[in-house]
């Protein structure tokens, strides 16, 4: 196993300092007058040539940090960084444009400031133009673009550097879907090219499609670090329990803040009926159906609305309620209501159909379903015809 | 101290074909939005020098000259270096604050930073050098003492080069630097003998050396001797003064450049 970067024994504390003056005479005559906070602690590890290294933690665990201190930006208090290989940064992708000049002379800009002589941009221009894909826009001011196309621009450059090994600090959060896309696509490219890649991501999603392997880091410490599987589930375990507590916490404090959906809201007993009111999931064709529930309100909410959605096997749509209007408002103060919803007469042929239903506030910033495509099925006796609905049609044979 | 200036040195001159490009790109930034562009760059000093004159030989002066040396053309030749030292003081003093990106998201030489300000500034000065040795060429000034105008380009450019590595390297740590700067230049200005004659405070003698080691001073002298086709060498006391505060200027410059250079990421 070759190794990228070797991070041995790094430790980095910022110095907090009440004054900035104390700052210069502290570095002109080597005296300590400043608190300290550690940012990492003791970390010690090799990144191998080729891996895909996720950096897991949540926000102010020094992923940053320990970032900068690889490719340079900044120097560790104690301990040691080597890296063996070229390295880009990818801090942050839209820092160095200047806003008054032009897509193609903040390219320039850009990989000058990245330290690339301006010959060999000359010669990859067109590839990054081409990859940026921004059309003519590349020829207009920046400060022209939209944050999405300041970002492809920036990725753009930052790829094109050829490195070996390419931070990336959380910088596909910006940008469209393809955008995103792409990018990741051309990671993969940067994979299989055996490059090494380090990737700060708060999308558990992207890490876990993406990486080889993973570091988790909790207030400065290494707590996990290998294959990405046990560290992820480690990871993701922490979180899940960290949650609880919060909400332990929350809780205990009586604060007001929604917790969970069903501390607003919990809906019970959700059953379908048929015309005579018996519990069933079978109806003949043409009765009525009705799905009953009851539901707690235990805040208020303002404007409960509810809608239906009806779908067949293929769970192809057959028929949506109307959503929009304030005229199915539902009791939403304080305690318990019971609902029935009465699909009238359906004229739906034999076969088996899915039912859901939802319940949101006035702006939707709350929703809670009460039914998730719970089946049912038709059943008649006499055949009717075949497809999903029956519609009455009379002739005339003159 | 000699490690720093050594480390200093080294970084500008093995990027100087960066720092160079990003000089160019620097200079373009600062006039991309107008149309005029570059003109900018002529039109304040030329007003300045307008007003200056106007205020001075006519509102002050009453219209005279003094022998030989049209004021017009004597303050043309002193106030040249000022354009380029005030410049440099508040933008090449705030170069690397201006510039955190390159400190904090990328990995940049930062001991260039204030060289690229430095070189952008100066190339706007150079066009102001040729359009006012025109103006003299035209009057027919101009002798072979001109060829010193190199030599003070060289010292002006030293000189700023000096105090804008230890400024800039101040102002990151602390605004406070940047507001005495910007201070600074107007006091320096009226300090400098710029709108009037050295001559003239001859007989306060500690005022009079005073003035005359402060380097503006020198190299707004060498200007002018060269503008004027006198040989500013014969000045020895002040050459020497000039040359020694140098060599402890960028000593002590690059010395406490050096010193906070490693913080400058966690400020910024």
């Amino acid at each position: 196993m070759e190794a990228a970067v070797t991070v041995s024994h790094l430790s980095k504390q910022y110095k907090l300092y009440s004054s900035p003056l104390r700052r210069i005479t502290d570095s002109l005559f080597g005296t300590k007058s400043y608190q300290e906070f550690t940012a990492l602690d003791d970390i010690d590890l090799v990144f191998p040539k080729g891996e895909v290294i996720g950096i897991l933690g949540k926000n102010g665990s020094g992923k940053s940090t320990l970032l900068k201190i690889i490719t340079g930006v900044t120097r560790p208090t104690t301990g040691s960084v080597t890296v063996n290989g070229r390295i880009a940064a990818m801090l942050e992708l839209t820092a160095g444009f200047d806003p008054e000049l032009t897509g193609i002379e903040n390219i320039y800009l850009k990989a000058l400031s990245m330290g690339i002589p301006r010959e060999d941009i000359k010669e990859r221009l067109d590839d990054i133009i081409s990859f940026a894909d921004i059309g003519e826009h590349i020829h207009e001011p920046v400060r022209t673009y939209s944050s999405g196309m300041k970002s492809r621009l920036g990725f753009a450059v930052s790829v094109h550097v050829d490195p070996d090994i390419l931070v990336v600090d959380e910088v596909l959060a910006v940008g469209d879907d393809v955008f995103r896309l792409k990018c990741i696509e051309r990671m993969k490219q940067f994979r299989q090219q055996g490059k090494t890649i380090l990737f700060v991501s708060h999308s558990l999603f992207t890490v876990k499609a993406f990486c080889t392997m993973g570091l988790w880091l909790k207030e400065g410490k290494q707590m996990a670090y290998g294959e990405l599987g046990p560290v992820m589930r480690q990871y993701e375990l922490f979180l899940k329990e960290e949650k609880a507590r919060t909400v332990k916490v929350r809780r205990a404090e009586g604060k007001d803040a929604p917790v969970e959906k069903s501390d607003i809201l919990a809906v019970r007993h959700v059953r379908l009926l048929n015309e005579i009111g018996e519990e069933t999931d079978t109806f003949a064709c043409g009765e009525d159906v009705t799905v009953a529930f009851e539901y707690e309100v235990k805040r208020p909410i303002d404007h409960l609305n509810f809608g239906i959605t009806l779908r067949d096997a293929e769970e192809r749509e057959l028929f949506l309620s109307e959503r929009r209007g304030q005229a199915q408002a539902l009791h939403a103060e304080p305690g318990v209501h019971t609902m029935r919803i009465t699909l009238k007469k359906p004229n739906l042929l034999n076969g088996r159909y899915l039912l859901s239903g939802e319940l949101w506030d006035n702006d939707s910033t709350f929703y809670v379903g009460f039914c998730n495509k719970r089946p049912f099925t038709m059943v008649s006796e006499s055949y009717l015809g075949s497809g999903v609905v029956r519609f009455e049609y009379e002739f005339q044979n003159d | 101290m000699f490690r720093s200036l050594a480390a200093v040195v080294g970084t500008n001159v093995r990027h100087a074909g960066q720092t160079f490009h990003m000089a160019l790109i620097e200079l373009k930034k600062t006039y991309a939005s107008s149309s005029l562009g570059l003109v900018w760059a002529a039109v304040k000093p030329t007003l300045f020098i307008l007003v200056y004159w106007f205020g001075i030989q006519f509102g002050i002066r009453g219209g005279k000259d003094d022998p030989g040396e049209p004021f017009l053309l004597w303050l043309i030749a002193g106030i040249l270096p000022w354009f380029f030292i005030s410049e440099c003081l508040v933008q090449g003093g705030t170069s690397i604050r201006r510039h955190r990106h390159l400190v904090t998201k990328a990995v940049f030489p930062v001991a260039t930073i204030p060289t690229i300000t430095e070189i952008s500034l100066f190339l706007v000065h150079l066009g102001l050098l040729v359009a006012a040795t025109v103006v003299f060429a035209v009057t027919g000034r101009l002798t072979w003492a001109f060829l010193q105008i190199f030599y003070g380009a060289v010292c002006l450019f030293l000189l700023m080069w000096v105090l804008d590595l230890f400024f800039s390297a101040l102002v990151v740590v602390s605004r406070d630097f940047e507001y005495f700067l910007k201070s600074a230049v107007q006091v320096l200005f009226w300090l400098s003998p710029i709108l009037w004659r050295v001559d003239r405070i001859r007989e306060y003698r500690w005022l009079y050396w005073i003035v005359r080691a402060n380097p503006i001073s020198y190299v707004i002298e060498v200007y002018r001797d060269a503008f004027f086709g006198r040989v500013c060498f014969v000045h020895t006391a002040q050459l020497a003064c000039f040359w020694a505060e140098m060599i402890v200027g960028v000593l002590l410059a690059c010395f406490v450049y050096k010193r906070l250079e490693g913080e400058f990421a966690d400020i910024l």
